[in-house]
C-alpha cells in the first residue's frame, strides 16, 4: 500500500475531494483535427457530474472517467485501469472512459497521481503495479459504497442489500433501481464510516477471468486515434531539425541566407538545450540522465518545406572528441580489451574464485561475446508539439512518462511547472525511447525560439535513427569450472559498455547466483554514442551473453541443453524457471524427433526484474526451433515461449506483450546493429537498418500458460521476452549446423554450412 | 499550380508544390492525420493508400503524379468501420502501440481486393509493412478471419 | 589492366627506337599562347564562377567532407586509384604560384608546373577546345574566388613503372590533339555553342565515349558515330547521347533533354549515379539558353544503328503482376520493393518517379547500371540547391545477391523490355567494388 493509503485512507479521500474542486486545469486549447480526445477532456467534471476522488469522475450519463497515471504505448495500461475499476465499481464496462491524469494537477495535487507507483508512476514500466491495482480498487468500491449509501437513503432501505450492477443501482426486495447518474450528486456527499473491503482475488469477476481489447483500437482501425505525430492546433508552424552527425559534436554555423528564400521557411534557428544546470525542480528521473544535444533547427509553414530547406541548409559542426571512434571494428576491440581482464567495478562476490577453485574443477569452459548499439526505433519517429509564451508552456508529447515531460518542459522553458500543461496524446511505440525526456526537451527549445504559435517538431526518420539514446554496445566474458557432475562449480564473469550502460542480467540472475563460487565485474569503456534504455535494459545483452554459455557448459558437460537447464536451475529458490522450462519443453515438441542436418531447436531462460530474488519480476523460457540453409539463409521455423508473471490479470492482453516481445527480441537478434564510422551512425533508415517483415516471421508465436507458479505479483510482460529469443536462435543455430554464434546480429554471421 | 484528384469521394483542389509527396499533403495541407508517416522512403508502409485502387506508399507519391487520381485513405475505407478487416482489428485485438495499423489495414484490404482468399504466401508477399511491435502474427490470422467473413 | 600495360610496354619500345630524339622532346614544355597576355584585370566574378560550373572541376578536384578544389578524391584508373589535386591558390600545396601561361598549360596541355605530365583522368583533351577567354575567366576564378588551402597532394598508388609520366607525351601527341574549338560555319550559332560546351567545358564525352586500348577517348566530336555513343565507367553505364531510338536520346525532344539537366528529371529519366556529380554540381546551374544549345547540338547526331534494341510497351506484365500466382522470383520481389513507386505499368509515377518501362538505363544489354543503382541507390539530386524529396533506395542491405539479379532479370524483361537476364555473379561483383549511397546530401558546392 502507498504512503497516501496507509492508515488515514479517509483523510486521502477527503484531501482528494477538496483537491478535486481545485483541480481545474484552465482553458484546454482545442486541437483543430479533436473530436474529443480521451487524453483532452477537460478534467473539470461535465455538468452535474461528481468527482469520486481524483481517480474517478462520473457523469449524469453513468460514463465514468478513469484516470489514468501510466502511458499506453501499446501495451493496455489504460484498459488495464478500467479493469481494476470495472471489478470494484459495478459499472458497464464501455462506461469506462479512460482519460490521462494530468501532471499539472498532480503537481498542484501534493502528487496525487504520481505517489502510487513511485518512480515509475506516469510510466507505462507496470499497468499492474500493486500500489495502483490497489488505489483504483479502493476509489472504485468507495465509490460504489458511496452510491450505495445513497439509494439506500432515498428508498429506506438497507445499504448491503442494495446492489451495484451494469452501472444500475437495485433493491429487489422493493423492486427499486436507479441508474449511477441518479444518485452521484447525494452520493457525492456521503461520508463512509471506515473503508469498503476490497474483494477477495477468489470472488473476482472480471479481473483474470476476462480479456478486455485495447479501449483504443476502434479509433485506431480508422485512423481518428491522435498520435503526437497528429497534433493539429490553430496556427502551428512545423520544424525540422539536425543535430551534430558526431554525438557530442559542437554546432559551429550554418548559412541562413542560403535557405531563407525556400518556400515557407519562417525561421532557422540555433539549439542549445539546457545541460544539466542547478534546479529546484525535483523530476522522477534527475536532468543529467535525458541531456539533449545542440541542434539547428529550420521552422516553416509545412513540414516539407522546413525538411527541404534544412537539407539544403549548409552547416559546419565541430566533431569533438567522439571523431576518434573511425570505425565499428575500434569500438569492438576496445569493448573486447575490456574484458580481457577484470573489470573495475565488482558487480557480485561469492565464495571465492581462486587458483585452487579452478584446479579443482574437470573441466574449464570459456566465452567471449559481443552485441551492438541498437535503436529502439518506435514507428512513430520523435517528435513533439510546443506552445511557449512569457509564463506559459503546453506541450503536446508522445511521451512515454508525462511527468518527466512535465518537469523537463518546465526546467528547458524556466516557467513555473503550475503554469506547465502537458497533453498526453497516443503514443506509436517507445521501447525505451521516450521515457528520460531528451525528446521533450529539444521540442521545448526549437519552439521557446518561436513563441506565440505552436511548434510541431519532427525529426526525420534519419534524424532519429542517427541521433538515438542506443542499446549500448556490450561485451560480454564468461568463464567456468565444471565439477563431475557437468555443473558449474565457479565462475567468473565480465561485461564491459559505454558510459551508463545496463549491469543488469550477469551478477543478479540464477546462473551465477546458484554456482558456489562466482565472481563478477564491469568495466566501462569510454565510448562516446548516447546510450538509454532498450526494451530490457543490460538483461538484453546479459541474458544472450549467459544463456549461450550455459548452452555451450550443457556441451562442453555431454548433457542435453534442456536436461542441463533443468538440473542446474532447480539449484535456484524460484520455482518458475524449471516450471516454464519444462511446459516449454513439453509443448514446443523438445526431443520427440530427430531433425535433419540443418535443423534445430534452442533454447534459453531468463528473468527481468528479479533483482537477484527468487518470485520476482517475470522469468520466460523460449525454445526457437530454425532451418540454416547450406548458403548460410536461416529460417525461423517455430517458437514457443512458456513464462512465469506469477499470475496474469488480463490473459490475451499478456499473450499480445509475449508475442510482441518475442519478435523484438528476434529482429534485435538476427537484424539490428548500429555501425560506426568517423564518429557517426551509419544507418540512416530501415533500408540500412531493417525489421523483419511478415514474410521473415514464423506463422506462429505460440504461447504458453504452464509455466505459471501462480505466485500473486501479476509482474511486468513487455520486457522479459525480449531478452531469450536471441540466445534460443543463437543456440538452435550451433544445434542445427554446429557453428557457435557469440555475436549480434545474426544476419552479419557466417551461417554457412556443408 | 492547383491539383486536382478525388479522396475518399470527394473531390478536393490542393494549391501546394507539385512535387510535394501526398503523405504531407493528407497530413498538412488538408488535416487528414490517419495516414502515417513512419520513414519517408516507401519503406515501412505506415503511409499506404490506395491509388486508383492500387495499394501506394504516399510519403513518395509526389502530388502531381496523383493529378485526376482516385485516392482511398484508411479514413475512407468504410463510412463506419464496418470494413470486415476492420471488424476483425478491433475483435482480435490486432494492434498494440497502433501506429502501423493504418498502413496494415489499408495493405491489406488492397490484398483482399486481388486476391478474395489469400494464403499465407499470397500475404507474406503483399504484406511488406513494418510493424515494429510485432503484431505480424495476429495481422496474418485477422486477414485470414476478414477473407472468410467476406466468402460468407 | 592489361591493354594500359601493352601500352605502356609499347611505348618504351617507340622510346628506344626514338632515343634521344624522344628525351629532348619529352622535357620540352610547348608555349602558351597566354603566355604573351598582358592585360591582368581579372574577368567578372560572376562570369568566372559561371564558367567554373560549366567546366565542374569541383566534382573532381573535392570530396564530400573535404574543401572545394582542395583535391584528394580518387579516381579509378586500371592501374589503381589516382588522386586529384589540389587547385586552390595555395601557394606551397595549391596552384598560388601559377602564371596564367602555366595555368593553360595544365589545363589545356596537360602539363603541370613542374612539367610533369597528368593522367588523361584530367579531360584536358576536351578543355584543350576551351577559347583563351574561357581559360582565363577560369583562370581568375581560382585565383580570385577559391579560398586557398594547405593540403598535400596524395601520391597515386600507381606502381613502377607505369607510374612512369613521361609517356604520356606521346600520348598526347597521338589523342590530345591541340586546337580551340573551331566554329561550323555550315551550322548555326545555337549549334556551335552547343557544340562547344558539350566537347570542351562540359567535356561529355569523359563519361559518355567510349575509351581506347590506351584510356583514349576514341573520339573527340561529331565526326565520329563513336562520339558520346556510351561507355562503361565508374561501374555506372553512361549511356549513349546519340540519337538511338531506345539506348540513346532518339525519343527526347530538345525540351526533355533541357529538363532533365536543369531539373534532374523528364518524362524518361532521372537523374543518377556518377551523373549525379555533373548534375548537382554543373548542369542545373546552366543558363537556360545554354542548356538549349547543348540540346540542340546532342539532338543533330544520328544514332548508331546497330544499337537500337526496339521496344513497344506490353501490359501483359500488369496481368502477371495482379494474378493471384506470380511465376517468377522477381516478380514477388517486383511487387514488395518497387510497385508502389515505379507502379504495376512500369510507368512511375509522373517526373519524378521515372518509368522503367522501355527506360534506356534498363534496356541497355550491359546491365551495370540497373545493378549499381538497385545496390547503391540513386543519391541525391539537388537542382539549384534544392534537395530532391525522391530517392532510389539502396537494396544493398535488405536483398541478397540473387534477389537483386532476379529483381533485375525481370525489370529487363518485362512491360515490353527485352533485355538480358542479370546473374548473381554480376550482382557480386558490382557488390564488392561499389559503395553505399547516403541520403546526406552531398554538394561539392562552391558556396
Ligand atoms: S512513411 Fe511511407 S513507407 Fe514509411
Ligand atoms: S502496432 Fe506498433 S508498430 Fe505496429
Amino acid at each position: 500500500m502507498n504512503e497516501m493509503l496507509k492508515g488515514n485512507r479517509r483523510q486521502f479521500i477527503v484531501s482528494a475531494l477538496a483537491a478535486g474542486g481545485a483541480m481545474v486545469v484552465g482553458p484546454r486549447l482545442a486541437l483543430a483535427n479533436s473530436e474529443a480526445q480521451v487524453w483532452d477532456k477537460d478534467v473539470a467534471p461535465a455538468n452535474g457530474a461528481a468527482e469520486f476522488t481524483p481517480w474517478l469522475t462520473i457523469n449524469p450519463d453513468d460514463t465514468v472517467i478513469v484516470r489514468v497515471a501510466a502511458v499506453d504505448i501499446g501495451n493496455g495500461t489504460l484498459t488495464q485501469a478500467c479493469s481494476f475499476v470495472m471489478e470494484e465499481l459495478g459499472s458497464k464496462w464501455e462506461n469506462l472512459i479512460p482519460e490521462y491524469a494530468d501532471p499539472n494537477a498532480d503537481y498542484k495535487n501534493g502528487g496525487v497521481y504520481s505517489k502510487p507507483g513511485s518512480l515509475l508512476a506516469y510510466f507505462s514500466g507496470r499497468s499492474t503495479n500493486p500500489d495502483r491495482a490497489s488505489t483504483y480498487m479502493l476509489a472504485a468500491a468507495t465509490a460504489r459504497e458511496q452510491l450505495k449509501a445513497a439509494a439506500a437513503q432515498a428508498w429506506g432501505v438497507p445499504a448491503n442489500e442494495i446492489v451495484a450492477k451494469d452501472s444500475t443501482l437495485s433493491h429487489q426486495a422493493s423492486g427499486k433501481s436507479a441508474r449511477f447518474g441518479e444518485m452521484i450528486a447525494a452520493a457525492a456527499q456521503v461520508k463512509l464510516d471506515g473503508d469498503p473491503k476490497l474483494k477477495d482475488p477468489s470472488e473476482w469477476t472480471w479481473l483474470t477471468k476476462q480479456s478486455p481489447g485495447k479501449v483504443q483500437i476502434p479509433k485506431i482501425v480508422n485512423g481518428s486515434a491522435i498520435y503526437g505525430m497528429d497534433v493539429r492546433l490553430p496556427d502551428m508552424v512545423y520544424a525540422a531539425l539536425r543535430q551534430s552527425p558526431v554525438h557530442g559534436g559542437k554546432l559551429v554555423s550554418y548559412d541562413a541566407d542560403a535557405i531563407k528564400n525556400m518556400p515557407g521557411v519562417l525561421k532557422v534557428v540555433a539549439v542549445k538545450p539546457k545541460a544539466n544546470e542547478p534546479t529546484d525542480l525535483k523530476p522522477p528521473f534527475p536532468f543529467g540522465v535525458n541531456p539533449a544535444q545542440e541542434a539547428v533547427a529550420v521552422i516553416a509553414e509545412h513540414y516539407w518545406q522546413a525538411r527541404t530547406a534544412l537539407d539544403a541548409l549548409p552547416v559546419v559542426w565541430d566533431d569533438g572528441p567522439g571523431a576518434q571512434w573511425t570505425s565499428t571494428a575500434k569500438m569492438n576491440q576496445a569493448a573486447f580489451d575490456a574484458v580481457s581482464k577484470p573489470g573495475e567495478k565488482v558487480e557480485l562476490s561469492q565464495g571465492t574464485v581462486d587458483d585452487a577453485a579452478w584446479k579443482a574443477a574437470t573441466k574449464v569452459v570459456e566465452g567471449t561475446y559481443l552485441t551492438p548499439f541498437c535503436e529502439q526505433a518506435p514507428m512513430e519517429p520523435l517528435n513533439g508539439t510546443a506552445l511557449v509564451t512569457k509564463d506559459r508552456v503546453d506541450l503536446w508529447h508522445p511521451s512515454a512518462h508525462t511527468q518527466e515531460a512535465f518537469y523537463v518542459a518546465a526546467d528547458e522553458a524556466g516557467v513555473d511547472p503550475k503554469n506547465v500543461y502537458v497533453h498526453q496524446p497516443y503514443v506509436g511505440g517507445s521501447f525505451g525511447r521516450r521515457v528520460f525526456g531528451d525528446d521533450s526537451r529539444m521540442v521545448v527549445a526549437i519552439a521557446k525560439q518561436f513563441p506565440g504559435r505552436p511548434v510541431h517538431v519532427i525529426w526525420s526518420r534519419e534524424e532519429a535513427t542517427r541521433q538515438g539514446r542506443y542499446r549500448p554496445l556490450m561485451a560480454g566474458y564468461l568463464k567456468a569450472g565444471l565439477g563431475a557432475d557437468g555443473m558449474p562449480t565457479v565462475v567468473e564473469g565480465r561485461m564491459s559498455g559505454g558510459p551508463g550502460f545496463y549491469a543488469t542480467g550477469m551478477a543478479d540472475t540464477a546462473f551465477t547466483l546458484v554456482t558456489p563460487n562466482a565472481q563478477v565485474t564491469s568495466q566501462i569503456v569510454p565510448f562516446h554514442i548516447l546510450q538509454g534504455p532498450y526494451r530490457g535494459p543490460g538483461y538484453n545483452s546479459n541474458a544472450f551473453f549467459v544463456e549461450t554459455f550455459v548452452d555451450e557448459l550443457a556441451h562442453a558437460a555431454g548433457m542435453d541443453p534442456m536436461d542441463y537447464r533443468i538440473k542446474l536451475y532447480s539449484k535456484w529458490a524460484d520455482k518458475g524457471w524449471v516450471k516454464t522450462l519444462t511446459e516449454v519443453r513439453d509443448k514446443s515438441g523438445w526431443g520427440k524427433d530427430t531433425l535433419p542436418k540443418g535443423q534445430g531447436r534452442g533454447v534459453a531462460v531468463a528473468n527481468w526484474g528479479m533483482g537477484g530474488k527468487p518470485d520476482e519480476g517475470t522469468t520466460v523460457a523460449t525454445v526457437a526451433k530454425v532451418e540454416v540453409t547450406k548458403a548460410g539463409d536461416l529460417k525461423i521455423l517455430q517458437l514457443d515461449v512458456a513464462f512465469d508473471t506469477g499470475k496474469v490479470f488480463n490473459e490475451d492482453a499478456v499473450r499480445a506483450e509475449m508475442e510482441g516481445g518475442t519478435l523484438f527480441g528476434l529482429n534485435m537478434s538476427l537484424n539490428e546493429g548500429l555501425n560506426i564510422n568517423n564518429g557517426q551512425i551509419v544507418e540512416g533508415n530501415f533500408d540500412q537498418y531493417p525489421i523483419i517483415r511478415m514474410a521473415d516471421t514464423p506463422a506462429n508465436v505460440n504461447v504458453h500458460f504452464g509455466g505459471l507458479t501462480g505466485n500473486a505479483r501479476y509482474n511486468e510482460v513487455g520486457e522479459p521476452p525480449a531478452g531469450v529469443i536471441g540466445p534460443a536462435v543463437g543456440n538452435a543455430i550451433f544445434a542445427a549446423i554446429g557453428k557457435r554464434i557469440r555475436q549480434t546480429p545474426f544476419r552479419t554471421q557466417d551461417l554457412t554450412w556443408s | 499550380m492547383s491539383v486536382s484528384l478525388t479522396i475518399n469521394g470527394k473531390p478536393v483542389e490542393i494549391d501546394a508544390d507539385p512535387s510535394t509527396p501526398m503523405l504531407w499533403v493528407l497530413r498538412d495541407y488538408l488535416g487528414m492525420t490517419g495516414t502515417k508517416f513512419g520513414c519517408g522512403i516507401a519503406q515501412c508502409g505506415a503511409c499506404t493508400i490506395h491509388l486508383d485502387g492500387q495499394p501506394t506508399r504516399s510519403c513518395q507519391l509526389p502530388l502531381e503524379a496523383a493529378h485526376g487520381a482516385n485516392i482511398t485513405t484508411i479514413e475512407g475505407l468504410s463510412p463506419d468501420s464496418s470494413h470486415p478487416l476492420q471488424k476483425v482489428w478491433i475483435e482480435a485485438n490486432v494492434p498494440q502501440c497502433g501506429y502501423c495499423q493504418s498502413g496494415m489495414l489499408m495493405a491489406a484490404a488492397a490484398l483482399l481486393k486481388e486476391i478474395p482468399n489469400p494464403t499465407d504466401a499470397d500475404i507474406d508477399q503483399y504484406i511488406s509493412n513494418i510493424c515494429r511491435c510485432g503484431t505480424y502474427t495476429r495481422v496474418r490470422a485477422a486477414i485470414h478471419k476478414a477473407a472468410e467473413m467476406m466468402q460468407a | 589492366m592489361k591493354t594500359l600495360r601493352n601500352w605502356v610496354i609499347g611505348i618504351l619500345v617507340v622510346v628506344v627506337v626514338v632515343g634521344v630524339a624522344a628525351f629532348v622532346f619529352v622535357n620540352t614544355k610547348p608555349q602558351s599562347p597566354l603566355a604573351a597576355v598582358a592585360d591582368t584585370t581579372p574577368a567578372d566574378p560572376h562570369d568566372a564562377l559561371y564558367v567554373a560550373q560549366l567546366a565542374d572541376c569541383v566534382a573532381c578536384h573535392s570530396t564530400p567532407n573535404g574543401k572545394p578544389f582542395a583535391g584528394g578524391l580518387a579516381m579509378g584508373s586500371p592501374l589503381g586509384p589516382i588522386y586529384s589535386t589540389n587547385i586552390t591558390p595555395d601557394k606551397d600545396t595549391g596552384i598560388g604560384n601559377y602564371t596564367l601561361a602555366d595555368f593553360d598549360l595544365a589545363v589545356r596541355h596537360g602539363i603541370a608546373k613542374d612539367g610533369h605530365r597528368l593522367y588523361p583522368a584530367m579531360p584536358y583533351p576536351s578543355y584543350a577546345k576551351l577559347t583563351d577567354d574561357d581559360v582565363k575567366k577560369l583562370y581568375d576564378y581560382f585565383m580570385h574566388t577559391v579560398q586557398p588551402v594547405n593540403q598535400q597532394n596524395k601520391p597515386t598508388d600507381i606502381p613502377s613503372p607505369y607510374n612512369q609520366r613521361w609517356p604520356l607525351a606521346f600520348w598526347n601527341v597521338l589523342f590530345a590533339r591541340d586546337g580551340v574549338y573551331k566554329p561550323d560555319p555550315s551550322k548555326d550559332a545555337q549549334w556551335n555553342r552547343g557544340a562547344y560546351l558539350v566537347q570542351s567545358l562540359g567535356h561529355c564525352g569523359a563519361c559518355h565515349t567510349e575509351r581506347g586500348a590506351v584510356f583514349n577517348e576514341v573520339a573527340l566530336d561529331q565526326s565520329s558515330n563513336a562520339y558520346l555513343g556510351g561507355a562503361l565507367l565508374d561501374t555506372w553505364r553512361a549511356p549513349s547521347l546519340r540519337g538511338e531510338n531506345n539506348l540513346g536520346l532518339g525519343r527526347w525532344s530538345e525540351d526533355d533533354i533541357v529538363s532533365f539537366l536543369k531539373t534532374g528529371h523528364n518524362q524518361y529519366s532521372t537523374v543518377f549515379g556518377s551523373m549525379l556529380d555533373a548534375f548537382n554540381n554543373s548542369t542545373t546551374y546552366m543558363t537556360g539558353d545554354d542548356l538549349k544549345a547543348i540540346a540542340h547540338y546532342l539532338k543533330s547526331l544520328p544514332g548508331n544503328p546497330t544499337n537500337t534494341p526496339d521496344w513497344k510497351y506490353d501490359d501483359s506484365t500488369v496481368a502477371e503482376l495482379t494474378s493471384d500466382k506470380l511465376d517468377t522470383p522477381g516478380a514477388g520481389l517486383y511487387l514488395k520493393n518497387c510497385q508502389s513507386c515505379h507502379g504495376l505499368d512500369g510507368k512511375g509515377r509522373g517526373v519524378d518517379l521515372p518509368p522503367l518501362a522501355g527506360s534506356g538505363t534498363v534496356l541497355d544489354p550491359d546491365p551495370s547500371s540497373v545493378i549499381n543503382v538497385l545496390l547503391n541507390g540513386g543519391g541525391r539530386i539537388v537542382a539549384d540547391g534544392v534537395p530532391d524529396s525522391y530517392r532510389m533506395t539502396p537494396f544493398r542491405v535488405l536483398l541478397k545477391d540473387q534477389q537483386i539479379a532476379d529483381l533485375a532479370t525481370f525489370i529487363r524483361s518485362s512491360w515490353g523490355n527485352n533485355a538480358p537476364p542479370v546473374t548473381a555473379a554480376q550482382v557480386k561483383t558490382l557488390r564488392d567494388s561499389t559503395d553505399p549511397t547516403s541520403d546526406h546530401v552531398v554538394l561539392l558546392k562552391m558556396r
